[in-house]
């Protein structure tokens, strides 16, 4: 409710004061009691019981003491403003912590007010303060938002409308290059495949607005799954590789030790590197030398680190905290093709959504490092949510699905759509809390392995393993470009002694793991 | 039903002939219209054996239009191929889902196209196969 409302209806503003000194609740008591406009008060001594109020009802404002029986200083207002982040504070302090007021403006209070110095009018004139305040940096907020909502859906819209004629472009083009309007003499035929090169490069851009439109409003997706990053790293290279070359560029890797998988989204991993790697191109000239680099992250073990370095101009100092930010351009870039400025932002999404860290080191004119984080795999991490309940580890059985090419005329496009056709055909037959479709597919010649984790016994597990072997049965595509078999592999039951949880969940995953290797074996 | 004939729904005229021109090139013959109501007027009159629909319509959304096609009994065993610019995965999901044979991302890989055209005909013409897809498996 904002202060005019209040202040015109003369309905009685509703304060909570949290404050263990008796006195000087009195003191607020005594300095509202003057005034002609009614306050409604209510008391709290310990934060604990100041939240619980909270809960029940929300106050106006919320008069603060930051040093508490079971909270102090800044922890105070930040406890409050997670509870309550639409109720204005106003912080109660000594005389001489100016400086901890300011922080506790900082961290989320609307003003503070010196007890010592305090009278009614100085008191009423901070809580409106506050009140109003809190209104309009409320109302800012939320127009910032109107506003930003409003440029992603533009975006969105625009990057939507600007795919369609450039598919009609480069549907065309392939029928030319096809030869389905006549023959072509070698100079159009080098026309025609620049046009479809800079159509698939105009696409590349478009793709990335949609990437940072749907960052923006937290809609970009990822699919983690146990990844090998050296194979990431591979296809990385043997994309951008040429690129380097023409460039005169040097692209290496240096992976080293050995790095356990990761948990994350090849396709978004493939992503980052693509994006950093293309950064690092515009600012490295001939010459120079681009390193891809992989280790075992020295802050976390559980988390590997990730580096692209070059030997280009560098960032300047003053420039290094704006290089993730939407739009960001470097000026001095080695290239005229300097992209939209997107890169790096939808880099750091990704790297974050995966629960990673992004980061750049520059030195000017020597060159930069990107560095990134991103988790290890942990099959415990992954499926104690399903197997673990009410603390004790409860009984699975592991339920393979293998599918196979049906022919030699499955063309690799198509083979790509039937097996993404039967995942989602097999998450479909899954109960979204007692089965977990486990991140390992086993990539054999010419068939694959999914293994889904069930939480249920052998005949439960039975149950599952029919449905989806009725579902693929009635999918038509799947029918015709693939043959499957559904089974099921019993795990080996607990061990008799006692262990903890963890310990038991660690054995369990081990068989996991082995059960599945064996069945890749088979 | 038209074993050679095949329904093109876009309101991209363009796209839609260079699709047409692909397609007459493997002796299929085209039909196209550019919004929903007409295309399945156009399917009703002409049962094509498979319908390429664009999910971003004048009139409705593409889903929406599946839906009204699957309403029609005659229509039933016409194959939807869903075309669209946009692949994420929700959509993919949902056209699936819904009925869709197969979802292609535009500009169309016209390789995959056309592979997916001859597995739907194939379907029909050999009663193997048909059987197989309306068979259901005893649960």
């Amino acid at each position: 409710m904002s202060l005019s409302t209040i202040m015109m209806n003369e309905t009685a503003t509703q304060v909570l004061v949290v404050d263990d000194s008796a006195a000087d609740r009195n003191l607020v008591r005594l300095s509202l009691q003057a005034s002609t406009h009614p306050y409604d008060l209510e008391y709290a001594e310990r934060l604990s019981e100041g939240l619980d109020k909270l809960e029940k009802r929300s106050p106006h404002i919320i008069l603060l003491d930051l040093n508490l029986p079971d909270s102090q200083g800044n922890e105070t207002v930040q406890r409050v403003t997670d509870k309550a982040p639409d109720v204005p504070i106003l912080v109660l302090t000594g005389s001489d912590d100016d400086h901890m007021a300011l922080e506790a403006v900082r961290t989320g209070a609307q003003d503070y007010i010196v007890k010592g110095k305090m009278d009614g009018y100085a008191l009423t004139r901070a809580m409106n303060h506050a009140i109003e305040r809190h209104q309009v940096l409320g109302a800012l907020r939320q127009s910032r938002q109107t506003q930003l909502d409003f440029k992603d859906k533009f975006l969105s819209h625009v990057s939507h409308e600007l795919r369609s004629p450039l598919a009609c472009i480069h549907q065309f083009v392939e029928v030319m290059l096809d030869g389905l309007a006549g023959p072509l003499t070698a100079k159009e035929r080098e026309y025609l495949q620049s046009i479809l090169r800079n159509a698939g490069q105009l696409n590349n851009l478009i793709n990335d607005l949609l990437d940072a439109a749907s960052a923006n409003v937290g809609k970009l997706t990822i699919e983690p799954e146990r990844v090998e990053a050296g194979d990431v790293i591979g296809q990385a290279v043997l994309m951008l590789g040429p690129k380097a070359k023409t460039r005169g560029v040097n692209l290496v890797t240096r992976i080293a030790p050995p790095i356990p998988p990761l948990q994350a989204d090849p396709r978004r991993l493939l992503q980052i590197f693509i994006n950093l790697v293309e950064n690092a191109l515009k600012f490295t000239d001939a010459g120079g030398e681009i390193e891809m680099r992989a280790s075992i992250f020295a802050g976390d073990p559980t988390f590997v680190r990730f580096s692209i370095a070059d030997t280009g101009r560098g960032i300047n100092p003053e420039n290094l905290k704006l290089v993730f930010d939407r739009l960001y351009q470097e000026q001095n870039a080695a290239s005229s093709r300097q992209g939209l400025g997107l890169g790096l932002t939808i880099c750091k999404e990704l790297v974050e959504q995966h629960g990673g860290h992004i980061w750049v080191e520059s030195n000017l004119g020597k060159g930069s490092v990107f560095s990134f984080t991103l988790p290890t795999f942990s099959l415990p991490a992954i499926v104690s949510p399903i197997l673990v309940r009410e603390g004790r580890l409860q009984q699975a059985t592991l339920v393979a699905i293998e599918i196979a090419r049906g022919s030699q005329t499955v063309t690799d496009e198509l083979w790509e759509l039937t097996r993404r056709r039967c995942r989602a055909i097999v998450e479909r037959c899954m109960l979204p809390d007692k089965d977990l479709l486990l991140p390992y597919t086993l990539a054999l010649e010419r068939r694959e392995m999914m293994f889904v984790l069930a939480c249920a016994d052998a005949p439960g597990a039975a149950v599952l393993e029919k449905r989806i072997l009725g579902m693929l049965f009635a999918a038509p595509q799947v029918a015709n470009s693939c043959v499957y078999d559904v089974s099921c592999i019993a795990l080996p039951g607990m061990p008799a002694d006692k262990r903890q949880l963890e310990e038991q969940l660690e054995w369990v995953c081990e068989k996991l793991e082995k059960a599945i290797q064996k069945a890749g074996g088979s | 039903m038209n074993l050679s004939k095949v329904l093109i729904v876009d309101d991209n005229i363009d796209l839609a002939q260079a699709l047409e021109v692909r397609l007459c090139a493997n002796d299929y013959q085209t039909l196209v219209a550019r919004d929903g109501s007409s295309a399945v007027a156009l399917a009703l009159d002409e049962m094509p054996f498979a319908i390429l629909l664009d999910l971003h319509l004048p009139d409705e959304d593409g889903l929406a239009v599946m839906q009204r096609f699957r309403s029609f009994p005659e229509l039933s065993s016409v194959q939807i191929i869903v075309v669209s610019a946009d692949c994420s995965p929700v959509t993919q999901h949902k056209a699936l889902e819904q009925g869709a044979h197969a979802f292609l991302e535009k500009p169309v890989n016209h390789h995959l196209l056309l592979h997916t055209l001859r597995d739907i005909q194939m379907r029909s013409t050999d009663p193997e196969h048909l059987k197989a897809t309306t068979h259901t498996y005893p649960l």
